[in-house]
């Protein structure tokens, strides 16, 4: 059991540093928020201190959102469509094992992402928390972990990366619309801002903006992760039954 | 369906009894049965589509699979087991690896996995990868990409090496190489089972051949037993500028089969009993005062063979 457990961690390692040497995808998690905090924090917050933690909020749970989708999504669709899975079939080590370690190197990019993001608003544009890190970065895991799972359930069913794709891109801009993380709730009929906060992102989106304003910890978001970790668990579940059909039907059209 | 075949040792590297295609997957495999022996190149030899790439993935776990019994290295593949991943190797059609892994890096990446290895600057030498070692595997041109993934197979010095179509798409440099590669390990007594639709290929490098039709296991033996058995003609071919001789009139030499064919100054004749054909074409020469060009006898070919037999499995 250590045996295995010390494997996966290793294999997760060699994946993480197989993903971030990829430079589109770097740029992608990385460099295309943080332009985005620089652009929205610097210059069209009005220094507002409220404002810069609205839009910190915002951007970190887009950034969850869209790189947990395409990286984990659209990754692994294009990896298995190039026969990259079918090399890891003949490996002496469980094909879930290599699957679950590329899958967790994917979501930790995500991760790692994020907590970046959330570190540059702080020493950039003073953005704080009131609540502990502990707070922020147990909903930026869940989110992740989400995120990365729904990716993964995309990628189990979509049978090319252009409808992985178009997937991805029918999830996430009606999530980023009314989730509450690109358009204010106020926008929104009544009706909807009573049940928005069954789209996945938007507890991510309202734990960050309670941990950084109200100074909510782990415990007041219990409620919120738990939400998330039913989320993550479903796709997961859905996704494991699908790569399992890929496995049996799908393998010779490959 | 099949001839007798030789009797076959009981430390097969690969047994199968009934092995067919589980459900209605494409391209199917009728129930067949096979053995593999140690240090064997064994070839599978068939034309495109008939089922040699789904064969071959069948044996090594990369296919769903139904058999009454199975064994390759004395385990089952359908079930996971890494002993037996251990050793052996495999070259499958459209198998790659992550993008941005360096030739060299990809090698000491799946290297890593096997408990046996070879040095990795050895399969760079032994597979004419040292010049493309820092290169990303998904920029290599084909023919270098089918060398590599080759050398992938080969990174944990299988027992048994398991190699879709490992010539295609080689330059005739590389294709020697694999050849010399396959005859080496043959040499060390490893075994390697390979796939072609080369048939010449086959031929040469073949210490036994499967021919598989339209999913059928049509026959299995060396090439020799293969020709031995064959009912194909020999053809008794000559060049004959003057005087022109009547391709029936050839036809009806002793042995001869069907009509002869004349192309130009050459004659081919097919024949039951190529000396009888001979014998009687000198007479019939003699008789036209005629001397050819050149006289010969061809024996059939695996190319032949293969044909004939395949024939009558479509036939079926």
């Amino acid at each position: 059991m250590m045996r295995q457990f010390a494997q996966l961690v290793r294999l997760t390692a060699v994946f993480m540093r197989l993903l971030l040497r990829d430079h589109q995808l770097v740029f992608w998690n990385f460099g295309f928020f943080l332009v985005l905090l620089l652009v929205f924090l610097g210059f069209l917050s009005g220094g507002e201190s409220a404002v810069r933690i609205a839009l910190t909020a915002a951007i970190v749970t887009i950034g969850v959102m869209a790189n947990g989708l395409f990286s984990v999504g659209i990754g692994l669709t294009a990896a298995r469509k190039r026969g990259v899975f079918r090399r890891y079939r003949l490996m002496p080590v469980p094909f879930a094992e290599i699957m679950l370690a590329s899958v967790l190197a994917r979501t930790l990019v995500v991760l790692l992402a994020a907590i970046v993001q959330v570190f540059a608003a702080h020493l950039l544009f003073n953005v704080s928390w009131r609540g502990g890190i502990a707070g922020w970065l147990a909903i930026l895991t869940m989110g992740s972990l989400t995120f990365g799972a729904i990716g993964f359930l995309i990628a189990a069913f979509a049978p090319a990366v252009h409808v992985a794709n178009r997937i991805v891109n029918l999830v996430l801009i009606p999530m980023m619309a009314l989730s509450g993380t690109s358009l204010p709730m106020t926008m929104m009929p009544a009706s909807w801002a009573k049940v928005h906060w069954l789209l996945p992102a938007a507890p991510v989106v309202d734990g960050l903006t309670a941990v950084f304003v109200q100074g909510d910890g782990v415990i007041d978001n219990l409620w919120r992760l738990g939400y998330l970790g039913i989320w993550a668990l479903a796709a997961y579940a859905i996704g494991i039954s699908g790569w399992r059909r890929y496995d049996t039907e799908r393998m010779e059209s490959e | 369906m099949m001839e007798a075949s030789p009797p076959l040792a009981l430390d097969t590297v690969v047994f199968a009894r009934g092995l067919r295609t589980l459900g209605d997957a494409r391209p199917s495999l009728a129930p067949m049965d096979l053995d593999i022996l140690p240090g064997e190149i064994f070839v599978i030899v068939g034309r495109a589509g008939s089922g040699k790439s789904a064969l071959l993935e069948s044996l090594v776990g990369l296919r769903p699979v139904a058999a009454d019994q199975l064994s390759v290295c004395g385990t089952d593949p359908r079930r996971f087991a890494p002993a037996v991943k251990q050793r052996i190797g495999v070259a499958p059609r459209g198998a790659s690896v992550e993008r941005h892994l360096t030739v060299e890096k990809a090698l000491k990446f799946f290297g890593a996995f096997y408990e046996r290895r070879l040095e990795t600057a050895s399969i760079l030498e032994t597979m004419d990868l040292l010049s493309v070692r820092h290169r990303p595997v998904h920029a290599l041109p084909p023919s270098v990409a089918q060398r590599f993934s080759l050398a992938l197979a080969l990174v944990n010095a299988p027992v048994v090496l398991f190699a879709d179509d490992p010539t295609r798409d080689l330059d005739p440099e590389s294709v020697l190489r694999v050849r010399n590669l396959l005859r080496m390990r043959r040499d060390q007594g490893q075994t390697s089972v390979i796939t072609t639709d080369h048939l010449e290929e086959a031929e040469r490098l073949a210490d036994r051949i499967a021919i598989l039709e339209t999913g059928q296991l049509v026959d299995v033996d060396t090439p020799a037993r293969l020709l031995a058995r064959s009912h194909a003609p020999v053809r008794v071919v000559f060049d004959l500028p003057k005087p022109a001789i009547d391709p029936e009139v050839l036809g009806r030499l002793d042995g001869a089969v069907g009509t002869a064919v004349r192309r130009s100054d050459t004659y081919a004749v097919s024949s039951r009993d190529g000396f009888a054909t001979m014998r009687a074409l000198i007479r019939l020469l003699d008789q036209h005062d005629a001397t050819p060009r050149s006289l010969a006898m061809y024996q059939p070919t695996f190319e032949d063979v293969f044909f004939e037999l395949t024939a009558g499995a479509q036939s079926r």
